[in-house]
């Protein structure tokens, strides 16, 4: 059973802190995803530092097929010693996903990870080794489509510690509120994101601590196929429109830019239904075909979900405000929110053929930018862990 | 009567969307929403022009400030 993830995670720096001492990397290997959370001693610069090197050692070594005893080895040689605390610490978890459906969770010293299973909290068994005087728990199990994996730094369970609560948020109560939101959301960020709001709520907004929260969920493959531009040579329109219908029932189908919509619309010999409901002024209205699951002008809807997608990236920017930017019915909402919650691997099928109307200097934006905007998008997309490919015409 | 304003790229940065609304508050306010069958349309392969809005197929090109004079002559002059 081959299976895909959606990863992703949210942090919250200590209160007047502008670098994180929580570090998350999210890896990709030819038969897995590797999710890695490390946590710093203490906050700011040094923390983030700490962090920094445990995750990416983690990373590169695992990636290249390194033990864990060889891993955290390493990272006890490495790792600065605080001239303060006179220790090299930094917490870590690595949660290994396989395509087989096969997982590997390793923790040190971080909060347990929260496993839901169909609703309810899975137990994660204790089975801990010493690696270089560090007990390590080592959990290898089988994940099945639905689940979700939630590693933490000890952030969330300090949340509201003498405020709010008396011993902070604790970790059964947590995961409690973990699983009501698991029901409640789709995607591992729209988990990730409440469960960091709830901290942060309960820190009055004044985190006592670093607060990280990364997940991944487990789900079907969601291939969404989005293709812009005219062929370059027009002979190839039917080529280009083949390969773009092509994929089984569950791929989704975008459709960007107004020629493109109309050669799809003639190749497939379906009516094409332009809208002129202009829900934001500077984003063309979209148009309805059947069978296709969304169609948009082209350049300027690209360039905002572009920006969409970057905002996204870009953590710190994903806010509940961020959501109902999302959810609204524009033409590059709607894009950029199939690519962020209905999209595992995306699919671009580029037209080169350049408009020459677009070369006039009178108009007030570069519209000779597909290409380019094509670009970028591969790189955020991918940014956000997805497999990306492009294919020119 | 089917007229159709492009609302492609090129079009939209020269105005369309100030051409729909104007054109929607025509229709309004000359009562004839059952004669004019405003649509949207998506490039019309006439982009080196003004805005492309086509009457019963005939290509015409617009900008926002000749929308009102366009309606009165092209539009209600054909009812």
């Amino acid at each position: 059973m081959e299976i895909t993830v959606d990863v992703a995670y949210k942090s919250l720096n200590k209160f007047s802190e502008i670098l994180c001492g929580d570090k998350v990397e999210m890896l990709q290997t030819e038969d897995s995803n590797i999710l890695i959370l490390a946590d710093g001693m203490g906050s700011g610069v040094k923390a983030n530092i700490l962090a920094t090197l445990t995750s990416k050692i983690l990373g590169t070594m695992f990636l290249n097929g390194a033990t864990l005893e060889e891993c955290v080895e390493t990272i006890v040689q490495t790792l600065p010693i605080c001239q303060v605390r006179k220790v090299a610490y930094a917490t870590f978890s690595i949660l290994q996903v396989f395509h087989n459906g096969d997982a590997y969770l390793v923790e040190f010293d971080n909060p347990s990870c929260i496993f839901i299973r169909g609703g309810r909290l899975m137990p994660i068994p204790k089975n801990i080794r010493e690696v270089e005087g560090k007990k390590i728990n080592e959990f290898r199990f089988k994940v099945q489509k639905g689940d979700a994996l939630i590693l933490m730094s000890d952030g969330t369970v300090h949340a509201g510690v003498g405020q709010l609560l008396n011993f902070g948020w604790l970790w059964e109560d947590i995961a409690a509120y973990a699983v009501k939101q698991y029901a409640l959301t789709v995607s591992a960020m729209r988990l990730a994101s409440a469960i960091c709001q709830a901290c942060d709520e309960l820190y009055q907004y004044r985190p006592g601590d670093d607060t990280t929260v990364a997940c991944m969920r487990i789900i079907n493959a969601k291939p969404v196929h989005l293709m812009t531009g005219p062929a370059q040579d027009m002979s190839r329109d039917e080529e280009m429109v083949a390969a773009f219908m092509g994929g089984d029932e569950s791929t989704k189908r975008i459709v960007c830019g107004g020629t493109s919509a109309t050669i799809v619309s003639r190749v497939l010999k379906r009516p094409l239904d332009v809208s002129m409901d202009y829900v934001d002024p500077d984003i063309p209205p979209i148009a309805y075909m059947q069978g296709i699951d969304l169609v948009t002008e082209g350049v300027l809807t690209l360039n905002r979900v572009v920006q969409l997608l970057r905002r996204y990236a870009k953590k710190e920017a994903v806010s509940e405000e961020f959501f109902l930017e999302l959810d609204k019915t524009n033409g590059a909402s709607m894009v950029a929110k199939m690519l962020i919650e209905d999209c595992t691997e995306l699919h671009l099928y580029v037209g080169k053929a350049i408009n020459s109307a677009y070369q006039n200097p009178g108009l007030p934006f570069d519209l000779g930018i597909r290409q380019n905007l094509v670009e970028q998008l591969k790189q955020v997309t991918e940014a956000l862990g997805k497999r990306v490919t492009v294919t020119y015409y | 009567m089917r007229v159709t304003i492009c609302i492609g790229s090129a079009c939209h940065l020269k105005g369309s969307r100030d051409i729909i609304h104007q054109m929607q508050e025509l229709v309004k306010e000359h009562g004839v929403g059952d004669k004019v069958d405003l649509n949207g349309a998506f490039c019309s392969g006439n982009c080196v022009n003004g805005v492309c809005v086509t009457v019963d197929g005939e290509l015409h090109s617009l900008s926002p400030e000749n929308t009102k004079e366009f309606f009165e002559t092209e539009i209600l002059g054909r009812l």
